[in-house]
């Protein structure tokens, strides 16, 4: 829209305070980040160009790293945002105590993470809960964080913080379908998995996309749980981006740090972005 | 921010405003024809920022500085400065800070503070100081908080909040009338006369005016003005324009457009900020004021030069007619007329007439004069240098002639001589400040034991406290005429049974009521008598360990577990004024003393012989003095602390045992301003803890450079380990350590990547390998090389050399211990059991350890342990630490966690605390170790001498730990300091560092083990043989243990010495491990401890995540 000067100036002024928030802790940071990855020591280094990005992707450590976030963001994504789904449309009917249900599955997301995390320490630690459960069965104690098992104890706990996020937002998008499409339907005789399938599902498909984008980047926001269930340093199936980030930032390693950082900013921008560029396809197309 | 803050800034600004205003006024009458009237207006600009910023760059041709003071700013700084930073908070300047716990093998000699046989029985029992706290509950009051009384009522403060208030009525004064202005101005209807429209545009277009500014009528207004910043309009009174005719109607047009291209209406709003901020100041009303007309004449000016010289008149001729005909005021704050304060119509009738337009010249004149203005005008003076003054004290002796023999405590008298009691020669002594002692006899006192317990009151009468068979108070005179005998009512406390009364502590108040306390340690109670020693209450505590009373008959009570607590309450009305706490870690406080002077209490803590005040206005614990510092520069000899007391003027007097001639002295400790000349320079050492030895060295070394200030970091990352703690509480106090250190660590990155971190520090748990990859340490080994006069000779260089790191030393140790297991050999050669420690294996050890345990006398229990029982996790500890072998290879960054041996070791240390051959009633850090044959211990020389003692045995030796490789001789370092490469103070720093090795320090009575000081390892074991010899010849005991043949405990002395002699040289390594290895092997062996996992899987995992460690 075309907006006059002093329109524009107006805008200017309202947004500024919160720009220079975001300017100075945000933005700033983020370039000044970008120059230490180009120099090798953050006090004084010399600028080295791009050997700390060449160093650390040339580092296995590193690299399984990223091969264990990519595999668990795999793996979480669409399992939450699929039992999301299901959560949502089973809520969504008008049965009693839909509303404390609803209530019963976002509660865990307000829950702070330590707090989780201890509980789930005692069920899955090696003396826990799990584990005398399956004593008392006959079977062999399975070490839970420290084997192969640590993942999918991850992923059951970050299913269980971020279904209700998902179905939350799936629940908007439903009910946002008019219910004469659901009506039509039925006058033609479809059945439920027609309805499902033709109505809920396309029409569900731009939420759908917010819905992904915001998993994955929570996905990634699990070190939280993963250092304070495991410490820094878990077993290798967890092992995540951020545990890197942060050995290496306490060994002083400034540098590996920010080439790091700069490398997850880089490929959540691109799947990002591909992402967005696929929807506004999907969406285009559709209208 | 406060109140005040911005009070002053404002005044200060205003006055430097004002000072400029004026200069500037000076400065345009000087040239007033010479600069066109634009110029003029500009020039105010300066004033204007002036106004408005607070801060400008310093310099010598500031105006300013006619108008500074030429005081010197001082700052007093009682250095050392210690820091203490909690992680909650920081308190800064001088306050008391934690105590080395870190190695509990260190036993006190407080014990053997003789002086007489009586107090010889009482000190044993006394808990030992260095690693153990007394156990003190505390006493819990309901939280009052401290309530400091500051008086709201002072004057800058009133001051402050009437101009805040004249601000605050300014604004909204100013703002009600522009809201009630602009709500009127929108419902006017604009100007609809054609011709008048017509002219307002011919006149826009010839002063190129662009933006849209509406006419607008509006008949209350009295003369033509321009309003509103974001939509400025004119408004015209319809009534008034009528009369004027078309030429001049222009140039009121163009006059208001003038205005609005010189942005006048914004520039006024300014002035009427700052007008309303600087309210109270006439000057500035007065200059603002000038500032308008300036900007009318400006306004005038641009006008002229729009159009022809012919037309000068009668623009002249048309505000005389405006003047004319609006006769009113215009009381539109926000609006800009035509006219304006009559006077000056003159003055721009004046001016209109003499109008040229501008030279060239004039404009070059004008700039100049702008430039020199703003330097002039726009800095500020250039401050004088900070002198600094220290604060030092200094002892005297007093009296170097009067012989004291054994005193134990002093009382101030109100003329301020003291009062002490001589336990020797049972006598009470009065001794002023020369040195003059007066006998005092005591008619009526029982000679027949000493005094333990005294004191005096306001009236200086002396109160002893007696207690043969009753308990008694007598009073006395100072002349020794008895007033009274009381007899004190005492309850719930058995008299017979306590025979350290001595530590009990007694003060009358001013109204003759007795306070008497008995401390924890024995039958704890504080109990109040009334005069006529009736009781009048006990008061609710466990025990408090020292009380003090102010002049106001307040009673001060000071208790101590893992804080200090200092409560202060008035027990006679049943009031608690309030209760402070502080998380300090000090231990041992000895004796507490009131100062009427500042209102404060001083505390006297044993472990650093320190004197701390408490102050209660400011809620504050400062360090004061360190004595052994003090006193250091008076006497080589090493004394034992007493007792204390203050006078009114702040002086302190200090009562110390020598132990050599066994008598006692007093000093006088005075403080002494020291102007500084020049700049000082300050170091930065951040420690973990603060141990004795760097007090004392900071102490003297101050002393000894008068311009540097040492400012100490001390993070108080500790937690103390008790005797009495259960195999939890240990784990969970270690945990608790452990991650404290990582936070300090985490803290000392933190600062170290900033590049502003520390010149000194203690390398305890910091990686120091990173810091040198990272080159943020200094190669102390080339310091070492280019200082000519550092003799490498004097010291284990091999220690340093083991030290190494990629071939350069970043941690200068200053002592260092051989850990090995402390033997009763007697027993083993009874019981005919050898040790061959040049190559013994571990399970030797184990099968040594079960042949060891033995039943000697008969009676079916057994009497002879192998070890005494120490947690797992502590002994896998100390068995990995001493290992000649550390698993770890930093350069190389390999990690072989998974050999046989590293499983071995942990297989081991499970089983042995399980075997049979442990004493399940000895564990470590226990007092006394009867009962077992092998400790794992760190030998240092002085514990070579309390070793028989300590374990209770005729003979003892100690042998190296099992070795996995004959050629390494594994030793323990001490505290290690390491230079930060960023430090600005390179020289200062490494003299500093070479102070801490140097003979002097290095003799510290408190530096226990073995010092890298070859000379004064020396001395020391000198010393320690004479101390032994006198002991042994005294008392025929050797710390603790009975002497039974002289010569046999000598040479085992003198063998033992010259064994260790023997291996100092030979060592060669140590195990230091970075912080994050430590913490992924004690985790994993925790869980490995605690039965989760099999020592093959606990060697996996922890290889595994050092090998991850490694590759980051």
């Amino acid at each position: 829209m075309k907006m006059n000067l002093t329109r524009r100036w107006a805008l200017f002024v309202f947004l500024f305070p919160s720009l220079l928030g975001f300017l100075l802790f945000y933005i700033l940071p983020f370039l000044g980040c970008g120059w230490y990855s180009l120099v090798d020591w953050s006090i004084g280094g010399s600028f080295v160009g791009l050997k700390n990005y060449v160093n650390i992707l040339s580092n296995d450590l590193f690299l399984m790293a990223l091969a264990n976030t990519a595999y668990f963001v795999l793996l979480a994504v669409p399992a939450t945002m699929f039992l999301g789904l299901l959560l949502a449309i089973v809520l969504n009917q008008k049965m009693y105590g839909s509303n404390i249900f609803r209530t019963a599955f976002v509660a865990p997301m307000v829950i702070p993470t330590a707090s989780v995390v201890l509980i789930w320490d005692i069920l899955f630690h090696t003396q826990g809960t799990f584990n005398a459960l399956l004593t008392s069965l006959g079977f062999n104690v399975i070490d839970w964080l420290n084997s192969d098992k640590a993942r999918i104890v991850m992923v059951l706990l970050y299913a269980w913080k971020n279904i209700g996020y998902c179905m939350v937002i799936f629940l908007g998008g439903l009910l946002r379908i008019p219910k004469e499409y659901y009506e039509a339907a039925e006058l033609e005789g479809a059945g439920t998995i027609n309805k499902l399938m033709h109505i809920t599902l396309p029409y569900l498909a731009p939420i759908s996309f917010f819905v992904v984008v915001i998993s994955i980047i929570n996905s990634f926001k699990i070190f939280r749980e993963v250092y304070l269930l495991a410490g820094p340093y878990p077993h290798e199936s967890i092992y995540t981006m951020q545990h890197y980030m942060n050995n290496v930032f306490v060994s002083l390693d400034y540098q590996k740090l920010s080439a790091a950082a700069y490398v997850v900013a880089g490929i959540l921008g691109i799947l990002i972005y591909a992402l967005f560029r696929w929807e506004n396809k999907y969406s285009s197309f559709h209208k | 921010m406060t109140l005040l803050n911005v009070f002053y800034t404002i005044l200060k600004i205003s006055f430097l405003g004002s000072v400029a205003a004026i200069v500037i006024l000076f400065v345009k009458k000087i040239f007033k024809n010479k600069i066109s009237a634009a110029c003029h207006y500009l020039i105010w600009i300066i004033l204007l920022v002036r106004l408005v910023m607070p801060y400008y760059p310093e310099s010598s041709i500031s105006i300013y500085n006619f108008f500074t003071n030429h005081n010197y700013k001082t700052e007093e700084i009682q250095s050392p400065v210690i820091n203490n930073m909690s992680h909650n908070y920081i308190n800064s300047n001088n306050i008391q800070s934690g105590v080395n716990s870190s190695e509990q093998k260190h036993f006190s000699t407080d014990s053997f503070l003789i002086a007489d046989k009586q107090q010889e029985f009482a000190n044993k029992n006394e808990p030992n100081a260095f690693n153990l706290l007394p156990n003190q509950s505390r006493y819990t009051f309901s939280e009052y908080t401290y309530d400091s009384n500051k008086s709201r009522f002072q004057v800058p403060y009133i001051a402050a909040i009437i101009w805040l208030l004249g601000v605050c009525f300014g604004a909204v004064y100013i703002l009600w009338l522009q809201l009630s202005y602009s709500m009127k101005i929108k419902s006017l209807s604009p100007c609809n006369n054609r011709n008048i429209i017509a002219i307002y545009e011919i006149c826009k277009s010839k002063m190129k005016v662009n933006k849209k500014i509406p006419l607008v009528m509006d008949a209350r207004i009295k003369t033509p003005s321009l309003l509103g910043i974001l939509h400025p309009k004119i408004i015209l009174s319809p009534d008034y324009v009528e009369l004027l005719m078309e030429d001049e109607l222009k140039f009121v047009f163009m006059h208001e457009l003038a205005h609005y291209k010189r942005k006048d209406i914004i520039v006024r709003w300014i002035l009427i900020f700052l007008q309303i901020l600087h309210w109270f100041n006439p000057v500035i009303w007065f200059v603002f004021n000038i500032i308008r007309q300036d900007s009318e004449k400006a306004c005038d000016e641009q006008v002229l030069s729009y159009i022809e010289p012919n037309e000068y008149k009668k623009y002249g001729n048309t505000m005389l007619k405006m003047l004319d005909i609006f006769s009113g005021n215009n009381s539109i704050y926000g609006a800009v007329g035509m006219i304006n304060r009559k006077k000056f119509i003159i003055e721009r009738v004046k001016n209109i007439v003499n109008f040229k337009k501008n030279y060239l010249l004039w404009s070059i004149l004008g700039i100049a004069i702008f430039s020199v203005l703003a330097v002039f005008l726009l800095t500020n003076a250039k401050q004088p240098p900070q002198e600094v003054i220290k604060i030092k004290y200094e002892a005297e002796e007093i009296g170097p002639d009067i012989e004291l023999e054994s005193v134990s405590k002093i009382k101030l008298l109100s003329n301020e001589q003291l009062l002490t009691y001589d336990m020797e020669n049972r006598q009470f002594i009065i001794i002023d400040d020369e040195g003059n002692r007066i006998d005092i006899n005591c008619e009526g006192l029982p000679q027949d034991f000493p005094v333990q317990l005294f004191t005096i009151d306001s009236n200086d009468y002396i109160y002893t406290f007696v207690s043969n068979t009753e308990p008694k108070i007598y009073v006395h005179t100072l002349e020794g005429e008895k007033i009274r005998e009381i007899n004190l009512e005492l309850k719930d406390v058995n008299i017979s049974e306590e025979n350290a009364i001595f530590r009990w502590d007694m003060k009358v108040d001013s109204k003759g009521n007795i306070y008497l306390l008995i401390p924890q340690a024995q039958q704890a109670s504080t109990q109040v008598f009334d005069p006529e020693g009736k009781h009048i209450k006990t008061l609710k505590s466990d025990g408090y360990v020292l009380m003090v009373l102010d002049e106001e008959d307040n009673l001060y009570t000071i208790t101590y577990k893992d804080k200090v607590y200092i409560t202060k309450q008035n027990p006679l009305k049943d009031e608690i004024l309030w209760e402070y706490e502080d998380d300090k870690n000090l231990s041992y406080l000895r004796t507490a003393a009131y100062s009427k002077q500042d209102q404060s209490i001083y505390l006297a803590e044993l472990n650093n012989n320190n004197i701390s005040k408490f102050d209660p206005e400011s809620q504050s614990l400062n360090k004061m003095i360190n004595m052994d510092a003090i006193l250091s520069e008076k006497t080589q000899d090493e004394f034992n602390f007493q007792d204390f007391a203050i006078n009114n003027d702040g002086s302190i007097y200090l009562c110390v045992y020598n132990n050599k001639d066994n008598k006692s002295y007093l000093y006088k400790v005075n403080s002494r301003k020291i102007h500084i000349e020049g700049g000082i320079k300050e170091l930065t050492i951040s420690v973990r803890h603060l141990s004795p030895i760097l007090e004392y060295a900071i102490n003297k070394f101050e002393n000894q450079h008068p311009d540097i200030v040492i400012n100490i970091d001390n993070h108080n990352a500790f937690s103390w380990i008790t005797s009495d703690m259960t195999y939890e509480e240990t784990l969970k106090t270690l945990e608790e350590s452990a991650k404290k250190a990582n936070d300090f660590v985490q803290k000392i990155n933190a600062q170290m990547l900033t590049g502003k971190g520390p010149d000194i520090l203690l390398i305890d748990s910091i990686p120091y390998r990173r810091y040198a990859d990272k080159k943020l340490l200094l190669d102390l080994k080339e310091l070492m090389e280019e200082d000519a006069s550092f003799d490498k000779s004097q010291y284990y260089s091999n220690i340093f050399d083991a030290l190494e790191y990629k071939g350069k030393l970043y941690a200068m140790p200053l002592d260092f211990s051989y850990p090995a297991f402390l033997t009763n050999t007697g027993f083993l050669k009874e019981q005919s059991i050898e040790i061959n420690d040049k190559g013994w294996t571990w399970k030797d050890f184990i099968d040594i350890a079960n042949r060891a345990t033995k039943d000697i006398d008969g009676d079916g229990t057994i009497d002879m342990y192998g070890m005494p029982t120490i947690v797992p996790e502590r002994l896998f500890q100390y068995i990995y630490n001493s290992l000649d072998k550390g698993f770890v290879d930093y350069e190389t960054g390999k990690a072989t966690f998974t050999s046989e041996e590293f499983i071995d070791l942990l297989k081991m240390c499970e089983n042995i605390s399980q075997e049979t051959f442990v004493n399940p009633d000895i564990s470590e850090g226990d007092m006394q170790m009867e009962g077992i044959v092998l400790y794992p211990f760190h030998i240092h020389d002085f514990s070579i001498f309390y070793s028989n003692g300590l374990i209770n045995a005729d003979e003892v030796s100690f042998y190296g730990y099992p070795t996995l490789n004959n050629a390494t001789y594994n030793f323990d370092s001490g505290e290690m300091y390491g230079i930060n490469s960023q430090t600005k103070y390179k020289e200062e720093a490494w003299e500093f560092i070479k102070y801490l090795i140097s003979e002097e320090i290095q003799c510290y009575q408190q530096l226990y083990s073995i010092p890298i000081n070859k000379r004064a390892r020396e001395i020391k074991i000198e010393d320690r043989f004479a101390d032994a010899e006198d002991m042994m010849n005294k008392y025929g005991d050797l710390y603790g243990y009975q002497v039974t043949s002289l010569d046999k405990i000598k040479k085992q002395l003198t063998d033992n010495v010259e064994k260790l002699n023997e291996i100092l040289p030979k060592l060669n390594h140590t195990n230091m491990n970075d912080i994050q290895v430590d913490e992924i092997i004690e985790e994993e062996v925790r869980r490995f401890f605690n039965g989760e996992r099999s020592a093959e899987e606990t060697a996996e995992a922890i290889q595994r995540k050092v090998e991850m460690y490694f590759k980051e």
